[in-house]
């Protein structure tokens, strides 16, 4: 059996005498794209500090890849790939100049640079810019953090806010940098306060509230059913077909057939057998964003 | 020792990419201090003027790299990078030290030349090893101290007038004293010493990323 890419069980943190994660426990399985949503204050960067070595767990047990974050070893770190709070650029250099720092210290070979950078940025203009980095905009700084988190295809990325100021075309660019990264098995951590990757891309969603962490898709689930997309054919023989094995109403929208499932994680690849077994084409299927949106709504209500 | 070197590349690239106007002030910075050492005479001020000159130059090259990374965030990504704590440390030290020197030696051959041109100001001819090896050994301290003090405190303000309390303490220890010559630069380069153990022990905390207050 793989161990868990992470282990966290009962961790505490607090600064002084404020409590700021009081119990937080989760695992993710290598791959898994993990989303970390909770309001302002609620200890997200903390969290993601503790699981990148930068603060000392206060109690409790933390294991990422197999180490011990805060035993700060570079062969832990430079398993990662972070994007940070502040951009974190070295802004006298140019961004060539700061990435090809980044990639020593990485142990990253010049030839893997290059090869990234011509696959996936050859396109950009902030990548071949003489300007120094300090000049460029929050956009673009934005857009250089992703570059350099990437690099390397690290075994776990760890994403502050990683889309927060990117462009419509920095945005595609970042999801295709995402969709490659998880072909490549890379597990990841994205906490954002926009939901868009997250309920695009997470497979498990976290939801950070009073120090613990609440599985908010499981919580949907225990309610009335977590909404699903499967995008087909609009004939009734297949919404039909979706409807016997869904719960209640199936309605099509857009394109698209929206239905609700009890535990998704068994229920979803078990319509899409069916609905194969049946010969009805399925060309994409996917959480309903509405849903995490409602559900993140309904978990901060709670008492 | 690789990642101290990759830092103090890191370092030196950056310095090279400031802004034209740190190179002036710099230059101009030299040039003032090289006319204080060619002119001193036997006042007995000498070592005075090379200590305040290590606080002035090292204090700016320790705030830049100690502190300037904990605003963008940049130290941040440095911890997360596969660089060791230590040699983040040593690579950055290194490179504080280093252009103090460089610009301690810069100044000390141009006052060399002042001397050369003005003999009738008795210019250099005070000048022994002392001055120079008190500078060195005022630099180090510093540089140290600083990583250390950045550490423990948010502001650089407080780091460095904490510097500045320190380096005059030693001053004014030296000639209340009487120390014998040679012994200003030992207990400096011991403070150093003392300051680096400290900084090693600072940067594996976790204040090592508290944000900066201005």
């Amino acid at each position: 059996m793989t161990p868990p890419a992470l282990t966290i069980q009962h961790l505490r943190k607090s600064f002084g005498s404020r409590p700021v994660l009081s119990d937080v426990s989760l695992s993710l399985a290598p791959g898994t794209l993990f989303g970390l949503v909770g309001l302002n204050g609620a200890g997200k960067t903390t969290l993601l500090r503790l699981i990148l070595g930068l603060l000392r767990p206060s109690g409790g047990d933390l294991s990422v890849l197999g180490h011990t974050p805060w035993q700060h070893e570079p062969a832990y770190t430079r398993r990662l790939g972070v994007i940070v709070e502040n951009d974190g650029f070295w802004g006298n250099l140019t961004f060539g100049d700061n990435i090809r720092v980044y990639a020593e210290a990485k142990g990253v070979p010049r030839s893997a640079l290059d090869e990234y950078l011509t696959t996936f940025w050859s396109g950009i203009q902030i990548c071949t810019s003489p300007r120094k980095v300090k000049l460029f905009s929050r956009g673009q700084r934005a857009q250089c953090a992703v570059a350099r988190a990437f690099l390397g295809w690290p075994e776990m990325l760890v994403l502050d806010e990683p889309v927060v100021a990117l462009d419509v075309e920095a945005y595609e660019h970042f999801c295709t940098l995402v969709r490659q990264a998880r072909s490549r098995g890379c597990t990841m951590i994205i906490s954002s306060h926009v939901l868009e990757p997250i309920e695009t891309f997470c497979t498990s969603v976290g939801l950070l509230k009073d120090g613990c962490i609440t599985d908010v898709v499981a919580a949907a689930d225990a309610s009335a059913g977590e909404p699903w997309l499967i995008v087909g054919p609009g004939d009734d023989a297949f919404g039909t077909a979706i409807g016997e094995l869904a719960i209640g109403s199936v309605t099509f929208i857009d394109g698209s057939w929206r239905f609700a499932v009890c535990q998704p994680a068994e229920a979803i690849p078990r319509i899409i057998a069916a609905l194969v077994n049946r010969g009805c084409p399925v060309r994409e299927v996917r959480p309903d964003p509405q849903s995490l949106r409602s559900a993140v709504r309904r978990s901060m209500q709670r008492p | 020792m690789n990642s101290t070197l990759l830092i103090f590349r890191k370092e030196w690239k950056s310095f090279l990419g400031s802004d034209p106007g740190l190179f002036v002030t710099y230059g101009f910075i030299v040039a003032i201090y090289s006319l204080v050492f060619a002119t001193n005479s036997a006042s007995g001020l000498g070592t005075v003027w090379w200590i305040v000159y290590a606080m002035v130059i090292n204090s700016a090259f320790a705030n830049t790299v100690f502190v300037a990374e904990r605003m963008t965030g940049a130290l941040e990504v440095l911890l997360t990078s596969g660089v060791s704590r230590r040699g983040i440390l040593a690579g950055k030290a290194l490179f504080a030290f280093a252009m103090s020197l460089a610009l301690g030696g810069l100044s000390l051959a141009l006052s060399l030349v002042w001397a050369a041109l003005m003999p009738r100001m008795g210019a250099g001819s005070t000048m022994g090893w002392e001055g120079p090896a008190t500078f060195a050994a005022a630099a180090f301290m510093t540089t140290m101290s600083g990583a250390w003090l950045s550490v423990r405190f948010a502001s650089p303000r407080v780091v460095h007038l904490v510097n500045i309390f320190l380096s005059m303490a030693m001053v004014g220890s030296s000639v209340a004293l009487t120390w014998t010559p040679g012994a200003l630069p030992a207990v400096l380069l011991g403070l150093g010493c003392v300051f680096w153990v400290l900084a090693a022990r600072a940067f594996d905390g976790e204040r090592v990323i508290q944000p900066v207050q201005l």
